[in-house]
């Protein structure tokens, strides 16, 4: 038995969120405020603050917070590779080998985006990948690369369309009702969907993740830290980051049986076996979304349907907050709440496990951070109010 | 190891239709067809390229073949693979 789960919890989580181009401030300072904020939310003085860990090129180099900040000691800075989101729920298994190690005590998770300094998301992301075959292809963005991928899954495996609109319908059932959303009591329906432009096929608008300008933080601390601390600890059962062979390729030549998931079937086995737990015995799920048909596929590759089931399984009256077999997404997601590169599913993990959702999920125990999919390196986490024996 | 040639045929393996003009594609005037195409003579191994004319039914697993183009991007002519379908295909 590893005694890797339940040993870090996340203790405190800031999210400052602005229409892009719209920040009040730039990344720095908006990454500032939303750490400060988390400190707060943790009890914990930001002075206290020993290591940091990101994802997906963020700009904001930890020792350059040390002095908004007032860190004594910088003892731990990380980054997960890659451009995408695939590393979020990594970063916090950063955080985890960390503290565990002792090589730090307080870990900051996060993630800061405002265009006026890092420029569009898309772009950044696309340098990781960008190649002659790419570019003679006209293949230039994420969505269409998740879009080539998403007819394969379609046509080629069958899974219904129709699951990817229920998954856009869930972020917009649960965002409508959550005032920090983008689609705060916005209107959403089938009409609205089917006639939004089409960007690259099968995807309209609808179906893509906006960037938005903001900054997310999350403060992890061992688990017996946290449950002196000022909110109920909110434990790190399972994390776990990687590739599988025939994974990752440049030239669209991943193994035939890989192409078209979201490339988690690396990181599951691990992540449940590390969780003690199985995909039965999650009562919520954070599915990042860069794209709708990447969450089909990463609820396929999790293990909660099959590839045939999927077609049943993901409707959307088994993806919303409370009743649903499995709500998914209950800020609205990175489609509906907001797009800051996915740190928003992070804080919403922590928030639904304390009580603190606009959707909530009653006596919510566990809940699945599945992280940006389709990336070359993926990663997950599950989150959960106690640790199983 | 050695080099082999192979004919410039194959199937759609996977496909989008773009439509948003994005950044780093104005060579290319929406809709286009991007398409990745398994080779008949190299099973399980893909290129990448356009399908040229596009009003006709296609999908997973049509026929195509492919003759070399060039495509501008950033001031050079980056190689590339036009892909047309067979004749006789569906």
């Amino acid at each position: 038995m590893n005694n890797a789960c339940g040993a870090i919890a996340a203790a405190g989580v800031g999210l400052r969120q602005y229409r892009r181009g719209e920040s009040p401030l730039a990344e720095r300072g908006v990454l500032v405020g939303a750490i400060l904020d988390a400190c707060e939310d943790a009890g914990i003085s930001p002075e206290e603050i020993d290591g940091f860990a990101t994802y997906g090129d963020d700009h904001n180099e930890p020792v350059r917070l040390m002095p908004d900040l007032g860190i004594r000691e910088l003892r731990w800075a990380s980054t997960v590779f890659g451009g995408g989101g695939g590393g979020n729920a990594g970063a916090i298994g950063q955080a985890l080998g960390a503290i565990m190690s002792g090589q730090a005590s307080v870990v900051v998770v996060y993630r800061a985006l405002v265009q006026g300094n890092s420029g569009r998301l898309s772009g950044a992301v696309m340098a990781h990948h960008l190649n002659n075959h790419m570019i003679g292809a006209g293949l230039v963005s994420p969505a269409q690369m998740c879009a080539i991928r998403a007819n394969r899954l379609f046509d080629h495996f069958d899974v219904p369309k129709e699951t990817a609109e229920a998954v856009v319908a869930a972020d917009y059932y649960h965002g409508s009702r959550n005032p920090e959303a983008v689609a705060y009591n916005k209107p959403f329906d089938h009409e609205l969907y089917a006639t939004s432009r089409w960007i690259s096929e099968p995807f309209r608008l609808l179906d893509c993740s906006r960037e938005n300008d903001g900054a997310g933080a999350i403060v992890f601390v061992s688990a017996e830290r946290a449950r002196d601390l000022r909110k109920k600890p909110i434990y790190v059962l399972g994390v776990a980051q990687g590739a599988a062979k025939g994974w990752g390729d440049l030239l669209e030549n991943d193994d035939d049986d890989q192409y078209a998931t979201s490339g988690f079937r690396a990181v599951t086995r691990h992540l449940w076996d590390m969780a003690r737990v199985a995909p039965k015995d999650i009562d919520v799920a954070q599915i990042y979304e860069n794209f709708s048909a990447q969450a089909v596929s990463s609820i396929i590759d999790h293990g909660f349907c099959s590839i045939e089931e999927a077609g049943d399984f993901i409707r959307f009256e088994n993806l919303i907050a409370p009743t649903g077999k499995l709500p998914i997404n209950t800020s609205g997601g990175n489609i509906a709440q907001g797009f800051i590169h996915g740190v928003g599913t992070i804080i919403e993990s922590v928030r639904q496990l304390r009580g603190e959702s606009s959707n909530p999920v009653p006596g919510a125990r566990t809940c699945l951070l599945a992280g940006g999919p389709g990336a070359p390196i993926v990663s997950s986490a599950i989150f959960g109010t106690e640790i199983p024996g | 190891m050695t080099w082999k040639s192979v004919s410039p045929k194959g199937c759609i393996y996977a496909w989008t239709r773009t439509w948003h003009k994005f950044a780093g594609a104005e060579a290319f005037v929406p809709p286009y067809v991007s398409v990745v195409v398994e080779l008949s003579d190299a099973p399980g191994v893909r290129l990448l390229g356009t399908l040229a004319g596009t009003d006709g039914s296609f999908g997973i697993g049509s026929p195509v073949r492919g003759r070399p183009a060039a495509v501008q991007s950033g001031g050079v002519a980056v190689p590339t693979l036009s892909w047309e379908l067979e004749e006789g295909a569906e």
